[in-house]
């Protein structure tokens, strides 16, 4: 009884108010009438009989309500269902998806509003009440059912997060809990089972967002750069929004725009004057009420021009020719004798050919060589080609070879490579001798073991293609890493992670592979012995900026806000309340008893 | 003369004698038959003369005949003693419902009756236990007595009939005529109570007085039923349900009370405080062959 009448305050009154009924009822009972008889020899008997069988009940009824008071005093008392197995629990699901972010009129967010709704309820439930609390982002990561001081901790613990995959509630539906409460204002959680009372903390806003953003070259003309928006606007009423492309504040591209109600639009930028490197996507309205999509980033790798220097002591090379012809290149032809001459800082190319070149000494820059006749700078041992007109197998893999037959290449003579750990064969024999290989590394090469003069190489279609591939690999970047925010996974090489304001980033290594996290939006640059990897962290999703798809009511205004729990009892006050009634019940009886 | 019977009704009674269903074994001469032979108008039976018989009975017209001596023999008259136990414990004074007074004049007509027939007349008033006794009187000239002593009764005290048969009868009266005049509410079963009054062979009349509001009372809701003989207090939610089961209960007490003097043999008349005294005395009376 004792617990049953701390556990809540209104328990205490209505006990104060059912003595106080009690105490008056006694005093307004009519005063019994005293009736003088001749004898109450008939009169005992009358009413033992009648009693006899009224008695009867009344001892059953009687001994019926002191083991039922007894059994809620004990359930009060000691609560043995408390073990597991039910029920004077609570389960309060809280969703803190990224929609949860959006801004009500009122200036406070979707999520703090849930959040204050949460703190009310939960102060509002009896102290002995178990609650589990459950985000649906799951940064709680071992709910359990523990005191409403914890779950206010737990709350206070909580964020809005970014996963797009949030848990459901039919994935908690089976916990045992008395009742079930969800949080939410709908968006992302589907359907919300029967069982749970849903709190909606939706209300329809405006927004915004970025749902795409890539940069490609102009096809047919690499020195030209677009870049691509998607932007989708999520609230039911039309809006105008500046677009707006920014990578240094000289370079800066603005576009305003109107979209209609939930119209999804795709806009294309020139973006030839931006050089690569970081790019930066944002949309501004003045309406707009949620910001977590209103930015998106992105990184272009390709440079637009590449100085290569060209080494070989033929001037009527085809090589050079068609070096010359290719849009992104501004080449230098040198002999040998000029290349041996110069210093290495004094090699101001990003990229050095060597045709039928021995070069005794490893470049400094990234090179190609044709016909290489030794590599003693690799260590890799080299042997004549003993049989003319080799069919060759390539590496379809490697993106140098990205895109290329290779079916038709006859070779007259050459050098065979080694196989040799670290480099990647490109061109294999039948009989599994390697005719070329690229070299990985922070100075990356390819060499050839035939040259132009001695195969069809230069006369085969492919042969541009291959070039420009070369190129590419030589000098570009490899392509960036876009990433939604969360627990983002990286090639295993990866050691570091920088943000782009240089502050070190927390990695670990699992599964053979890297792992970072971060909530936020942003450009992030990991590094390894193969150079460096940009990584785009951008809230890239429709279902991202679809902030107002939700069948829940509409909440008007935090400030009548009500908690449901503010309606609920405690198991205990509930048990307390049964005994006072059972208690109320069996004095009655017990007052009929004596006057009847 | 008296406050409890008038002069007409005493009148009434002048013409009226008691009549016993068997032989008394009065002492005295009276006007009723008894179980000894002698001086009498009856005749009884005969038998042989013997030296000092009185010759006024010997049948002449035997010795004539047989040349015997054959004395007559005759039923002697003999007077009858008369108890009247009238019950004067508290229930039967119930804010003067009206038993007492019924029960003193009742006990007033037959002393009255009595005393006219030469009886001897005994008035005891009991409650638990013999309370007060005139003691037997004969002779109408001792009405004033018996009127005086009924009229200083009052109501005290629980019904103990038993009790009160055990200490008066015990005291070895002679067999007679016993009234009793009471509500008969008590505890005891009336078989052991009346047992010492079978035991000494007397002749019973009992009397029931019933009060009407105790027959069919008039209460309802919640009451506290105080015993006006032991002051128990019974507390009851009384319903139309449990008036009706009073009342069956009453008239089953009634009924086997009556039950009980007939299957014994005795007499058994029931008053209600309600009715004409004077006629329903006389009429159940003279029903019941008390009176003639």
């Amino acid at each position: 009884m004792t617990s049953v009448a701390l556990s809540s305050p209104v328990f205490f009154l209505l006990l104060a108010g059912l003595i106080g009924s009690v105490v008056l009822l006694y005093l307004l009972r009519p005063p019994v009438l005293n009736r003088l008889m001749s004898s109450n020899l008939i009169w005992r008997r009358v009413l033992g009989s009648s009693r006899a069988i009224n008695e009867r009940w009344r001892w059953w009824l009687s001994l019926l309500l002191a083991t039922l008071i007894a059994i809620c005093l004990l359930l009060a008392a000691f609560r043995p269902m408390d073990n597991g197995q039910m029920n004077d629990r609570s389960l309060i699901i809280f969703d803190n998806a990224p929609s949860m972010g959006a801004l009500t009129r009122d200036g406070m967010s979707r999520f703090n509003v849930a959040k204050d709704s949460v703190t009310r309820h939960l102060n509002s439930l009896s102290k002995d009440m178990q609650v589990m609390l459950v985000d649906t982002q799951r940064q709680v990561t071992t709910p359990s059912f523990g005191s409403i001081s914890q779950a206010l901790e737990i709350l206070d613990s909580l964020s809005v997060g970014s996963s797009l995959d949030p848990l459901v509630p039919a994935q908690v539906a089976t916990i045992d809990a008395s009742r079930k409460f969800i949080y939410t204002d709908g968006v992302m959680i589907g359907g919300v089972p029967e069982d749970f009372t849903s709190v909606s903390a939706f209300q329809p806003v405006p927004n915004v967002g970025i749902t795409r953003l890539s940069f490609a070259a102009v096809p047919g003309n690499t020195q030209q750069r677009q870049a691509f928006i998607e932007i989708v606007n999520g609230g039911a009423e039309p809006t105008v929004v500046e677009i707006a492309l920014t990578q240094t504040e000289s370079r800066l591209i603005t576009r305003q725009v109107e979209l209609a109600p939930y119209e999804k639009l795709t806009q294309i930028f020139d973006a030839t004057a931006f050089e690569s490197g970081p790019v930066k996507a944002s949309v501004v309205s003045t309406v707009d009420r949620f910001k977590a999509d209103d930015v998106a980033f992105g990184y272009i790798t390709a440079k637009r021009q590449v100085r290569v220097g060209f080494v070989s002591d033929d001037v009527d090379s085809k090589m050079l020719t068609l070096l010359d012809l290719m849009p992104r290149v501004v080449l230098t032809s040198l002999t040998n004798a000029d290349y041996q001459g110069l210093e290495s800082e004094e090699l101001q190319f990003d990229i050095l050919v060597f045709d039928r070149v021995s070069v005794d000494r490893k470049p400094v820059i990234p090179s190609i060589f044709f016909g290489v006749n030794s590599a003693n700078w690799l260590g890799a041992s080299v042997s004549s080609i003993r049989s003319s007109q080799l069919s060759v197998e390539r590496n379809t893999a490697h993106p140098i070879l990205r895109n290329i037959s290779m079916t038709d290449l006859l070779i007259e003579s050459g050098v065979l490579f080694a196989p040799m750990v670290g480099v990647e064969a490109l061109l294999t024999s039948e009989d599994e001798a390697i005719l070329a290989i690229a070299v990985p590394g922070a100075v990356k090469s390819v060499l050839l073991g035939f040259d132009l003069d001695k195969s069809n190489l230069a006369f085969l279609a492919d042969f541009p293609i291959f070039l420009s591939n070369s190129i590419t690999w030589l000098v570009d970047e490899p392509p960036i890493l876009n990433a939604t925010p969360g627990t983002i996974k990286l090639p295993s090489d990866i050691t570091k992670v920088y943000r782009i304001d240089g502050v070190d980033v927390p990695l670990w290594f699992a599964d053979g592979n890297s792992y970072f996290h971060t909530r936020e939006t942003g450009l992030f640059t990991g590094f390894s012995s193969n150079g460096p990897l940009r990584v785009s962290v951008s809230q890239l999703d429709r279902r991202f900026s679809d902030i107002n798809r939700s069948n829940l009511p509409i909440f008007e205004s935090s400030k009548n806000f009500v908690a449901p729990g503010l309606n609920g009892y405690s198991f205990s006050f509930l048990v307390g309340a049964l005994t006072l009634i059972l208690l109320m019940v069996d004095w009655y009886l017990y007052h009929r008893r004596v006057t009847q | 003369m008296s406050t409890l019977l008038s002069k007409e009704f005493m009148r009434r009674l002048d013409g009226i004698s008691l009549l016993l269903r068997k032989p008394v074994a009065g002492h005295l001469r009276g006007q009723h038959r008894s179980r000894k032979t002698g001086v009498g108008m009856v005749f009884s039976d005969y038998r042989p003369y013997s030296s000092g018989d009185d010759v006024r009975n010997l049948d002449w017209a035997t010795y004539m005949r047989l040349d015997r001596l054959v004395l007559r023999m005759f039923e002697e008259e003999a007077d009858t003693p008369i108890y009247i136990l009238i019950d004067n414990s508290a229930s039967m004074g119930r804010d003067d419902s009206g038993k007492f007074e019924m029960a003193k004049k009742f006990a007033a007509v037959l002393a009255y009756v009595g005393l006219l027939n030469h009886d001897r007349v005994s008035l005891i008033s009991f409650s638990d236990g013999m309370v007060k006794e005139m003691p037997g009187r004969r002779g109408k000239n001792q009405m004033w007595r018996a009127m005086h002593f009924l009229e200083s009764l009052k109501n005290e005290g629980e019904t103990h009939l038993g009790n009160t048969f055990r200490k008066y009868f015990g005291a070895g009266r002679t067999r007679g005529l016993v009234f009793i005049i009471s509500d008969f509410l008590f505890e005891q079963p009336i078989e052991e109570s009346f047992r010492p009054i079978v035991q000494y062979g007397h002749e019973v009349f009992a009397t029931h007085v019933i009060d009407e509001e105790e027959e069919s009372p008039n209460i309802d809701g919640h009451v506290v039923l105080v015993d006006s003989e032991t002051r128990e207090a019974l507390s009851a939610h009384v319903t139309e349900g449990t008036l009706a089961a009073y009342r069956s209960e009453f008239d089953k007490h009634r009924e086997n009370t009556e039950a009980f003097f007939n299957r014994s043999g005795w007499g058994y008349v029931s008053l209600r405080t309600n009715d004409d005294f004077e006629n329903s005395v006389l009429t159940s009376l003279k029903k019941e062959g008390i009176f003639r």
